[in-house]
């Protein structure tokens, strides 16, 4: 136990100084592993993770659905999401604001980054917002939040690490994300509502749209919607592996990225090597990851602390929450998939052995990582915004955020205290 | 000079890895719809992809080290100026240049471990061994570019990443 204390104040010390975080994973982890059980091992294991851990067939689910959210961010879909939902909403109180999340939410569901998402809405949704005379707060701060909801409507590269690293089945997260993906929805729009009956300034109503336009506004849309339907439907309905899925979500946004003639052979090239540098630099952080966990099961301590867990008698749930506060801090410094990569070996034994849902779990752990992305003082969504957006002060992002973060405590509680709202449809797949 | 040797390595890795990463995706997709429709996957297609998967990630590493994509935590960074600066990224990318080299010594290592045991993938009857001795090479060539970026530091000059050079 206190070899793995040192191993996480030495961890801390190279992260703040710049190390990169899956250096630092694999340097504590090897001499943290080497320490308890010798170092010819410990170098061993270098060699085999770094092999064996990559050269693996279900983790090419990774790059094809990074792929596919790198065809669509560049397919020029976002103004049609956008067009749809303005159609649709726009003419309510703070109806712009509601529209940037639906198409953020709608964005998320075929691509999978929080970033890619904020930053590509950022350039759609912002300006029409300011047009129409929308408080920057409100505006900035819809934008923000909505971004976060990639990180977990699926396709979730969040979701994947966790079923890597827990040996969950990914179909089943995936379909135990989508519930809960659209609560977080319902309740951002939620909340600008409820911002802008209190402050009818911050939002105006637009025009109202007829019928016939709002329908007419479906069309650019189809393609992705009918592509996300293949995907999660064949993932859903058991005749697909998430991989074969991701294969052909990739496939197809490649395909509508094409036909929509936004595709020169420089942004094909373009997409492809961002997918291979960007799946590099996440196995890379796994391999760390898996060095860091290796040391942190030899000496013990997931076994310690359920026993501990076990000797003062808590309740599971009392456990999960204390897990939601660490994350909460932990998300004050950390980056969202390193927090993860480094607290679920932990923390995931311990769930196991106090009988936890390590699915339900599972999507606890990405809602609260995604509050992460929007709080002081490192959110990276708001950092994301504020670089595109250089004459917004961040006060005034962050000012913007604060509903939202309201909301996300509401639905992390109803996630926490409402079970069957992550497991209803992982349930059905059985 | 470094610079545009920094521009040509980029862009040649570049190239070969979206390469890959698009044969990655036919060849998923071919397979998928071979054994949806048509009841006949692609043979060996499981084992072409964990090799791809290999040498997509390896491919990358190096432009990951040139253009400095590692993740890392932004809290402090703005605490340290001027020559220590200099001197805190002299030693750190030695020490990166440090790790990546033991890391790519293993993976040789394990190369010749798999080389020895003499097994073979099932479908396509090769040995993974030269697969990992490409993956051991490449990550010589990121500890080999973390020197370079070393000396840039204790030169003064303050290296271009690959994206900016490019």
């Amino acid at each position: 136990m206190e070899a793995v204390a040192i191993g996480f104040v030495a961890l801390f010390i190279l992260l703040f100084l710049q190390v990169p975080i899956a250096f630092g994973m694999a340097i504590v982890g090897t001499i943290g592993f080497g320490h308890i059980i010798g170092y010819g091992p410990a170098l061993k294991s270098i060699g085999n993770t770094a092999t064996d851990m990559v050269m693996v067939y279900d983790f090419s689910v990774l790059p094809l659905f990074i792929l596919m959210g790198n065809f669509v961010a560049r397919s020029g879909i976002s103004h049609d999401l956008y067009e749809t939902s303005h159609a649709w909403l726009g003419h309510r109180r703070g109806g712009l604001a509601m529209a940037t999340i639906v198409a953020c939410g709608g964005f998320s569901a075929v691509c999978g980054s929080s970033l890619a998402t904020v930053a590509t809405m950022s350039k759609v949704a912002l300006p029409p917002m300011l047009k129409f005379g929308y408080d920057e707060r409100l505006a900035t701060g819809s934008i923000a939040a909505g971004g976060t909801l990639g990180i977990l409507i699926p396709p979730s590269v969040a979701l994947v690490f966790y079923g890597i690293m827990t040996e969950t089945d990914i179909g089943q997260l995936f379909a135990a994300g989508v519930i809960p993906g659209v609560l977080g929805i319902v309740l951002y729009a939620g909340a600008v509502a409820v911002i802008t009956r209190i402050n009818p300034e911050m939002g105006p109503p637009g025009e109202r749209i007829p019928w016939k336009a709002r329908i007419r506004s479906l069309r650019g849309i189809w393609g992705m919607v009918l592509l996300f339907l293949i995907v999660m439907g064949g993932i859903y309905g058991g005749v697909f592996t998430p991989t074969e899925a991701a294969g052909i979500g990739a496939f197809g946004a490649f395909v509508i990225a094409l036909l929509r003639r936004r595709l020169t052979v420089r942004i094909t090239l373009d997409a492809l090597a961002d997918t291979g540098r960007t799946t590099a630099m996440l196995l890379a952080l796994l391999i760390g990851s898996l060095l860091f966990a290796n040391f942190i099961n030899v000496a013990r301590v997931p076994n310690e602390i359920a026993d501990w867990f076990a000797s003062i008698q808590v309740s599971p749930l009392t456990v999960v929450v204390i897990c939601i506060a660490i994350y909460i801090v932990l998300g004050c410094i950390l980056e969202s998939i390193s927090m993860m990569l480094l607290t679920v070996p932990v923390f995931y034994p311990v769930m196991q052995s106090l009988g936890v849902d390590l699915v339900w779990f599972g999507i606890v752990v990405v809602v609260v990582i995604e509050i992460s992305l929007i709080t002081p003082p490192i959110g990276l969504n708001v950092f994301v915004l504020k670089s595109m957006l250089p004459d917004i002060a961040l006060t005034k992002i962050f000012r913007g955020v604060l509903p939202f973060i309201a909301a996300d405590i509401v639905r992390i509680a109803l996630i926490v205290l409402i079970p069957g709202l992550s497991l209803f449809l992982p349930r059905l797949m059985e | 000079m470094l610079d545009r040797m920094v521009r040509r390595l980029d862009r040649t890795l570049g190239l070969v890895l979206a390469a890959l990463m698009f044969a990655m995706m036919l060849l998923t997709f071919v397979d998928v719809v071979g054994r949806q429709l048509f009841n006949a996957p692609v043979l060996g297609g499981n084992e072409l992809t964990r090799i791809a998967m290999g040498l997509l990630v390896y491919i990358g590493l190096p432009l990951v080290c040139l253009r400095r994509e590692h993740i890392t935590i932004g809290l402090l960074s703005g605490l340290i100026r001027g020559r220590m600066l200099r001197v805190q990224h002299v030693i750190l990318n030695l020490l990166f240049a440090g790790v990546t080299f033991i890391w790519a010594r293993q993976v040789w290592i394990q190369g010749e471990a798999v080389e020895r045991s003499n097994s073979v993938l099932m479908f396509l009857q090769v040995s993974t061994a030269p697969y990992i001795y490409v993956m051991s090479v490449l990550t010589f060539g990121a500890a080999f570019i973390y020197l370079i970026l070393a000396w840039c530091y204790l030169q003064g000059a303050t290296p271009k990443s690959g994206e900016e050079a490019g």
